[in-house]
This record gives C-alpha cells, sequence and structure tokens, in this order.
C-alpha cells in the first residue's frame, strides 16, 4: 500500500481519542463483556443461575491468574516443543523450495520491464517470502492443537502445572519462533539475489572508445564535446550514453528504472578511461516529506480537487495547462537546521493530452515556492515533465526570487521570505501545455530527505511480513483451540482472504449501510447476504428494484443487523493491505518509522484479544471429552 | 464451564486430614451439542483416598473408571457434586505440582527420544537445569532404558513406552500418582516389574490410585479397592477384608503322611466339619512362568525338566 499522506508519529497517534487506539480498547472490553454474556447464557440454561454465576466468576478469575503467573520456563518449553516438532517433520524443505525458486528467478522475471528493482523485489519478498511463509505458517498453526487432542498427547500436558496461558502462548510462540527462524532466511537469501541480480555495471563499447579516443587524439580545436554511444549489454539491456568530454562525471541514460555515473579517470599513460559506476537508484530508499495537496480551480480559487478526466485513481486529479489552475503542497516542520542549505523537491507527474502531439514529448510545466501566509511566491523553476518519470529540482536556501505584481523581481531568502513562522511552506506547480493536463496525487511531490540505506528499508519491509505472519499464526493458533483443524484452517484462509481484501470488502458492507445517501434518495441495489441470496436464486440483477413486499422488508429487516456484523467483523479484521509494505520498498521509498510503529501495535493489540481468546476458549472446552 | 479457582486450602479436620483425592457425589452425564442426555458415565460417587494407600479402581469396560480418573483430574468436568485433589478443586492447575499421571496408552510425543520426553516435561515443573538433568538420568535407570534413551518413541515397544510413560509420570517425584490399566499390555515381566515398582512407591509414602480390569494385578498391590459397574459403586473396602471367606477355615502344613492325612480327616468327621479340598496346593502360573524365565536366563540353553508325581499324568 501507498501512503498518501504524512503517517502521524505515533504518540501523536497513540493519545488521539477520535482516531487513535483508544476504540481498540474500548472494543476489547466490549469483546470480553459480550463473550462473559454469552458464557453466562449458556451456562445458566444448562446448569442453573447460581452455578452459572460461579462458573463464569471462575473463567474470568482464572484466566486472570493464568496471566499474572506466566511462567517462562513453561512457555519456552511448548514453544521448544513445537520447533523440534517441525524440525523433525521437515518444515525446512520449505526454504530448499524457495531457494530454488530463486534459483530459477531470472528465467522468468521480465527482462523488458522498465523497473527491474520494483519487480524483482516484488517477486522476492511478495510472491517468495511473503506468500510462502503465510501459507506455510497457516497450515502448521491449524493443525498443532488438534492433533495433540486426537492423539491425546495433550493430556499428559495439562496433567503437568500448565496454565491454558502457557498453553496457547507457548504454541503461539513456538510457530512465530520458526516463522522468524524461516523469514530471516528467506530474508538473507533474498537480499544476496536481489544484489546479485541488480547490482551490476556497464563498460562503453569498444566501438565507443574508439571514438572517444580518436576525438582525443585530434587538435582542441577540432574536438568535439558531446559524443553519443552506448554501454555493453549486462542484465539484458544497455543504455545510451551522452558524454560531455569536458566534464569528469557524466550519466549514463535513465533507463529500466536507473542509469549509471561515468567516471572519467586518467591511467598512466595519461588517457582518459571512463569507468561506469554501479547504479545508485536501483536500490535506494528515498525517504519522502510529504505533504497536504490542494488545488486552485479556473478562476484561482481554493479546491479540494482538481479536474477528473475520467479514468485516474481516486486520490488523483488533473490541473488544466495554460490556465490559472495550479496544485499545491503545505509542507509542515520546514526548519532551517535540516534544511539549512535548500529543498531538494522530487515530483512524478502524471500526463493527460486532449490533443496528441508528439506522445513522448515532454510538457512544459512551472513550479513555484510560496509562503502559506504571505502567498509570496519565487520565481517560476520551469521543467518538462514526462509521464510516471521522477524529476527532482533543487530549491536553494538563497539566491532565490519575489517576484512582484508589477513584474519586478527582488532578492529572497528560503527561511526569511516563503517560510512561515509555524514552519510552513508551500509548493505550486502549474502546467504551461495548453489542452494538456498534468495529473496529481499528494505523494506525487515530496520533499527528498537524506536517504536511508536500502538494507535498512528493506529490514523494515520484512518486518511488516513478520507482523502479517504473526497475526496469521495467532489466528491459526486460536482458531484451532475450538474447531477441528479443516475448520481452523478454512477459517483462518478466510480471515486472511478479509485481511486481504479488507478495502473491498469495507466499500462493499458501507455503501449498503449508507443511510445519508439513502436519505438523500440514492438508492443501492444488490443488498445484504439474505437479499443476494434471493436475487442469485430468483435470478434478479443486482441493478434492479425489487417490489416493496413484506417479504422483501423482512428480508431487509434481517439483512441489516448482519451487515452491521460484517461491518464490524471487516473492523476488526486487520487489514492486510497496510502491512503490504512491499510496494514501498519496491518502489525505492523509506518505510516511515511511525508506520512501523503503527501497525506493529495494531498487530500486536489483535494478536494479544486472539490470545485472551483462546485462553477462554480452551479452559472452556473439556480435553478429555 | 471451568470450575477453575484457586481455593485456599482449608484447614482440614481430623477425619480429613489424611484425604489426598476425593470425590463428593460425583457425576458425569456425556451430552450432545444440544445438551440432550447421552450416557451417564457416572452417579453419585461419593470415595476418598487415604494417604500413603494404593487405592484400585475396578470394574468391567464402560464402568466408569477412567471417567472417574480424567474427573479427579480435571480432564472432564462434573456434572454435579466434587472431585478434590489435596483439598483443591480438580480443575486447579496448580495440584498438579503433587501429581504424576500414567494414561491408558503412554499418550506421548513419538518424535522425541526418551531424554527429550523427560526433558519436555521436567521444564513444565519448572526444574532448574541441573536437578531436571540429574532426575532424567536417575529416571533412565530406573526404567531400564539407558541402551535406547535417544531412539525416538516410534521406535519403541509397548512395554518400552510404558516405561517411558511412568517415568514421565514420576518427574517431579508427585505425592499422588495416577495410573490408568498400568499393567495393560504387558508380558508377565513387564507386568511382574511394573507391580514391584507399585510396592516400592508405596514403601516410599506415596499414594497410589489405579484402575484396571485384571482382578490378579490388583489383589495383588491395593490397599483398598472400590468396585465400579454401569457407573455405580457397588463395594468399596479393604481388599484382605472384601476376599476373606469367613465360613471357611484354611491350614497350609508341610506334606503330611497319609496316616496324619487319615487322622487330620477323623477329627474334622468328629466336630462335623465338612471338608472341601484337602491336596498339594497350586501356585499360580504367574509365579511359574517367572521361575522358568529366571531359570532360563540363570542357565541357558537347559530345559527345565519336573518330573511328575506318582499318580499323576501329562495331559
Amino acid at each position: 500500500m501507498i501512503y498518501e499522506y504524512p503517517i502521524p508519529e505515533f504518540w501523536q497517534w497513540f493519545t488521539d481519542l477520535r482516531n487513535g487506539p483508544f476504540w481498540y480498547f474500548v472494543a476489547l472490553l466490549l469483546i470480553l463483556v459480550v463473550v462473559s454474556v454469552v458464557g453466562f447464557l449458556v451456562a445458566l440454561i444448562r446448569n442453573g443461575p447460581a452455578v452459572a454465576g460461579e462458573r463464569t466468576y471462575a473463567v474470568l478469575a482464572g484466566s486472570f491468574l493464568d496471566l499474572v503467573r506466566l511462567s517462562p520456563r513453561r512457555v519456552w518449553a511448548m514453544a521448544k516443543l513445537v520447533l523440534l516438532e517441525s524440525w523433525r517433520r521437515k518444515v525446512w524443505v520449505v526454504l530448499i523450495l524457495y531457494g530454488v525458486l530463486l534459483l530459477f528467478a531470472s528465467q522468468y522475471l521480465s527482462p523488458t520491464t522498465q523497473n527491474p528493482a520494483k519487480l524483482s523485489i516484488g517477486f522476492v519478498l511478495s510472491y517468495c517470502t511473503r506468500y510462502l511463509l503465510l501459507i506455510i505458517m497457516l497450515v502448521l498453526s491449524v493443525f498443532s492443537i488438534p492433533l495433540d487432542f486426537k492423539n491425546r498427547t495433550i493430556f499428559t500436558v495439562v496433567t503437568k502445572p500448565v496454565s491454558m496461558a502457557e498453553f496457547v502462548l507457548g504454541r503461539i510462540g513456538g510457530f512465530v519462533l520458526l516463522g522468524t527462524g524461516m523469514l530471516l532466511f528467506m530474508a538473507v537469501v533474498g537480499y544476496l539475489f536481489l544484489q546479485r541480480t541488480l547490482i551490476h555495471t556497464h563498460e562503453l563499447t569498444p566501438a565507443f572508445v574508439e571514438e572517444i579516443r580518436k576525438n582525443e587524439s585530434l587538435p582542441a580545436s577540432e574536438r568535439q564535446t558531446i559524443l553519443r554511444g552506448q554501454t555493453t549489454l549486462e542484465n539484458r539491456h544497455q543504455h545510451s550514453v551522452e558524454l560531455n568530454t569536458d566534464s569528469e562525471v557524466n550519466w549514463t541514460e535513465y533507463e529500466f528504472g536507473h542509469r549509471h555515473e561515468i567516471v572519467a579517470e586518467k591511467n598512466s599513460n595519461g588517457e582518459t578511461e571512463y569507468r561506469i559506476a554501479v547504479p545508485e537508484d536501483l536500490l535506494q530508499a528515498r525517504v519522502q516529506h510529504l505533504g497536504q495537496l490542494k488545488f486552485k480551480d479556473r478562476k484561482g480559487l481554493e479546491t479540494d480537487k482538481g479536474v477528473n478526466v475520467g479514468k485516474e485513481w481516486k486520490l488523483r486529479s488533473f490541473i488544466e495547462g495554460a490556465s490559472p489552475m495550479e496544485a499545491y503542497w503545505t509542507f509542515n516542520n520546514i526548519t532551517p537546521e535540516q534544511y539549512n542549505e535548500g529543498l531538494l523537491i522530487e515530483r512524478t507527474i502524471r500526463i493527460f493530452r486532449t490533443e496528441q502531439g508528439k506522445i513522448d514529448e515532454p510538457l512544459a510545466g512551472s513550479m513555484y515556492v510560496r509562503n502559506p501566509d504571505t502567498k509570496v511566491t519565487s520565481q517560476p523553476f520551469r521543467f518538462k515533465a514526462k509521464d510516471t518519470i521522477i524529476d527532482s529540482q533543487w530549491i536553494p536556501a538563497t539566491g532565490l526570487y519575489i517576484r512582484n505584481s508589477d513584474g519586478t523581481e527582488q532578492k529572497a531568502e528560503l527561511f526569511k521570505d516563503f517560510v512561515n513562522s509555524q514552519g510552513q511552506v508551500e509548493i505550486a506547480i502549474q502546467c504551461n501545455a495548453p489542452r494538456q493536463y498534468f495529473g496529481m496525487s499528494p505523494r506525487d511531490v515530496y520533499i527528498r530527505d537524506p536517504d536511508v540505506a536500502f538494507g535498512w528499508n528493506y529490514i523494515k519491509g520484512v518486518l511488516c511480513i513478520w507482523l502479517q505472519m504473526l497475526i496469521v499464526v495467532c489466528c491459526g493458533v486460536v482458531f484451532s483451540t475450538f474447531v477441528s483443524a479443516p475448520v481452523a484452517l478454512l477459517a483462518t484462509a478466510g480471515f486472511l482472504f478479509l485481511g486481504l481484501y479488507t478495502q473491498f470488502v469495507g466499500e462493499l458492507v458501507t455503501s449498503q449501510l449508507d443511510f445519508e445517501e439513502t436519505a438523500r434518495g440514492k438508492t443501492y441495489y444488490g443488498g445484504g447476504p439474505v437479499e443476494s441470496l434471493y436475487r442469485i436464486v430468483t435470478q434478479t440483477g443486482v441493478t434492479l428494484p425489487l417490489e416493496k413486499t413484506v417479504g422483501v422488508r423482512l428480508m431487509r429487516m434481517v439483512d441489516t443487523p448482519l451487515l452491521w456484523l460484517m461491518r464490524g467483523v471487516n473492523q476488526g479484521v486487520p487489514n492486510f493491505d497496510e502491512y503490504n509494505t512491499l510496494t514501498i520498498v519496491g518502489q525505492g521509498f523509506d518505510i516511515p518509522n511511525s508506520l512501523i510503529w503503527h501497525l506493529t501495535f495494531k498487530a500486536f493489540f489483535f494478536c494479544l484479544v486472539a490470545y485472551l481468546l483462546g485462553i477462554g476458549f480452551m479452559r472452556l472446552r473439556e480435553v478429555a471429552k | 464451564m471451568s470450575t477453575a479457582t484457586v481455593t485456599p486450602i482449608p484447614q482440614a479436620s481430623p477425619a480429613t486430614r489424611n484425604v489426598v483425592a476425593e470425590a463428593r457425589n460425583l457425576s458425569k452425564v456425556y451430552r450432545d451439542f444440544w445438551g440432550r442426555h447421552k450416557v451417564t458415565a457416572l452417579q453419585s460417587l461419593d470415595l476418598n483416598i487415604q494417604q500413603g494407600e494404593v487405592f484400585g479402581l475396578l470394574g468391567p469396560n464402560g464402568s466408569g473408571k477412567t471417567t472417574t480418573i480424567k474427573l479427579l483430574l480435571g480432564l472432564l468436568f462434573p456434572t454435579s457434586g466434587k472431585a478434590l485433589v489435596f483439598n483443591r478443586e480438580a480443575t486447579d492447575v496448580a495440584k498438579n505440582e503433587r501429581i504424576g499421571y500414567l494414561p491408558e496408552e503412554s499418550y506421548l510425543y513419538k518424535f522425541l527420544n526418551a531424554e527429550e520426553t523427560l526433558d519436555f516435561y521436567g521444564r513444565l515443573f519448572n526444574m532448574p537445569a541441573k536437578v531436571r538433568r540429574d532426575r532424567i538420568k536417575q529416571l533412565i535407570e530406573d526404567v531400564d532404558l539407558v541402551k535406547h534413551r535417544r531412539r525416538p518413541l516410534r521406535e519403541y515397544s509397548k512395554g518400552m513406552t510404558r516405561r517411558i510413560g511412568l517415568a514421565q509420570a514420576l518427574i517431579n517425584d508427585p505425592e499422588f500418582i495416577v495410573l490408568d490399566e498400568p499393567t495393560s499390555g504387558l508380558d508377565p515381566l513387564g507386568t511382574r516389574w511394573m507391580k514391584d515398582l507399585i510396592i516400592r512407591l508405596k514403601e516410599r509414602g506415596k499414594t497410589i490410585l489405579m484402575s484396571s480390569h485384571l482382578l490378579a494385578d490388583v489383589q495383588d498391590v491395593c490397599d483398598r479397592i472400590a468396585i465400579l459397574h454401569k457407573g455405580e459403586l457397588k463395594e468399596l473396602g479393604r481388599v484382605e477384608n472384601l476376599l476373606k471367606m469367613r465360613n471357611m477355615t484354611e491350614i497350609r502344613t508341610t506334606t503330611l503322611s497319609p496316616q496324619a492325612e487319615a487322622e487330620v480327616r477323623e477329627v474334622l468327621a468328629r466336630h462335623q466339619a465338612q471338608i472341601h479340598h484337602l491336596d498339594h496346593p497350586a501356585s499360580t502360573l504367574e509365579e511359574l512362568f517367572l521361575s522358568i524365565v529366571q531359570d532360563s536366563e540363570a542357565r541357558p540353553g537347559r530345559r527345565s525338566i519336573r518330573e511328575d508325581a506318582p499318580g499323576e499324568q501329562h495331559k
């Protein structure tokens, strides 16, 4: 998942009563109350009020005491058992399979991809590591406890002083350790694969080298300053080169998502040799300082959205060229200490053409720096935009100009004139090409802070996979405490599916529950689960309204609480898309540390709730039945 | 729902001071998912097990022996009544510190070897590493599995599995040991070994509850027995009291001459005593088997030949 807006710092989010985790604790309390009430009612029906009250209290108090008296040694004993069993059942074969997948990966990874880093990282981390690991851990975790019941090995365990809290935690801990070991192996091998696959260099073709030598041998007045050639073919691609013979540093053309620096060096004979370095921008982790995006319409008035050209993603809208329309970003926390030399702005522009022109020809645009309070605007920074290509612009701290309304310019400084007292600055973009459009989303323009090491960013991406594995293991173990292994497998797989498609399910449910829209006359067809089933059986299309009969009203009465329940479940299930930070790593951006904290807290909180439920289920269960 | 609570141990009255385990009006009814009655496995069972005794639970298959044991261990929840061990509810995990349990089939993890098995169970008692190692070494010697300690349990014979099962039951040197069908499936040597071990444990002051349908085994080792049938307690008492035939007198002497035998008959007839049996007493098949095996081990290759007494014939 790509994050469009700045992620609030962890403590800021934690203490936010409206959007923070306060509601998680409320939900936990609600779950405990509901479970207790349901348990009491079941015991009441079976055994009467006195026994029901005593037993409900006993379970709750006993579970609490179990948690207080957890013994690390016993938990470790249970976890070690899981590790031993998995090792002796040869789970390490999966690692061999992983190695084989990577060995032959280069055969079926597309050689012509424009972003080999994204493809390789996506392949390694997403398909090989993430899916393989989650599936393996899902299968292992759901069979463990049911097998104990089936083989009755649980008898010899629960007749030892092992509480259910330790039993369940030991299983979870064992599988988490197992998964961690496997993930570490996969992560290391995957990293080596990326290095081996992506890090490469070229040489200038012999013909080009010969041309350079000949050029050098000419008298100075006859020499050409710019020479054009090619690099050799490496990793199934080569680069075009426009070499400035007067410069010590040149660059190859930006192709396949990267370019190489070309360094001129004198050899022992005094001849200039050109060495091509490894690509710097293939495995990188750019730190984005994101801002809040707003637009100005054709009349120059502020608006939240630009023009909708009809085919784009909802967070992206467009500005018309050669008009007062602009997109501008407000950046916070711009301090002289951090940006004393200036701002490096990176931008990615989407192009929408209403006039064909030359399809590859870049379009002209302008960028301005502006004070959010005084609206003082800098001179334009003109650029040529290519569709989806990342471009950068350096805004120096000094040497800027203010354009006055009478057309005159005066010298200006970034922090003195354009950054306000709250540390905010605006960056605005306009399209200069008539009848063409620039598309913008919030993260398309950002201030590039110093990169973090790709290795560290890779570790963060792996950590997010680990959090997903933690959630899957917890679910698998907890489901298996009260249902059989195949049912637990289905339940956990269903849970995983819900987690991967949380957004889709949420939209499906809320579209049926949008009472405000319904009050405004907008009707949603299709209905909830019961109505949908009815439509399937009667082959009534989802766009056709049903007659308002008593039966239909009854169906909708049943559907409404079901939809609410679905919504609750959907919101309770972790959104695995949030944890899919591999796209961020693949695109060469840093995963914000605050995001890691958020995801870690959510994952652990969810696992805590699942764990508490697991303890309760095990305490309710007769082991020998 | 579980009745697991941590209840403080109340001050016991003199009558209950030595009671290790107790069933008070204990009943167990198995129901289906909808709560409908299926089977009454146990009905209003009242018994207690005194400290230091070997208590036998007897009964045919399905009489409720194993259900009683599982209720006392907290593996099942009572439908009514109470199951108490060391004056705590049976579902109280803390009581497990002082008990050991050998299930009917030694349900152990087959992928572990003997050392790993005992190490695992030892850790569950929070035993420090050194204590655990020493205990494991001692137990493996006691159950005579030294040569097989590194083999996975899946390769063990029935007798070896029972021995390692017993070792895990004794890993914490428990005060109260529960043995469910301990001699089931064992050969006579294994049975003898198990019974000798039970006696040794008793001599060390342990309290043992064993269930069995093999009457001879129970008779040999138990102090008190309870006989169950269809979930009900039919008889409870000390073995020697229950087995005594009060309407008979038995006299054993060294071999009598025919004249002495005739005089004895005469005296008994004079006192109107009816003679039911006057002959050489018979040993048990178990004793015969064991003596033959011991003799064979001492003198391999030789067959033990007994001469028949005059008048006896080989069948």
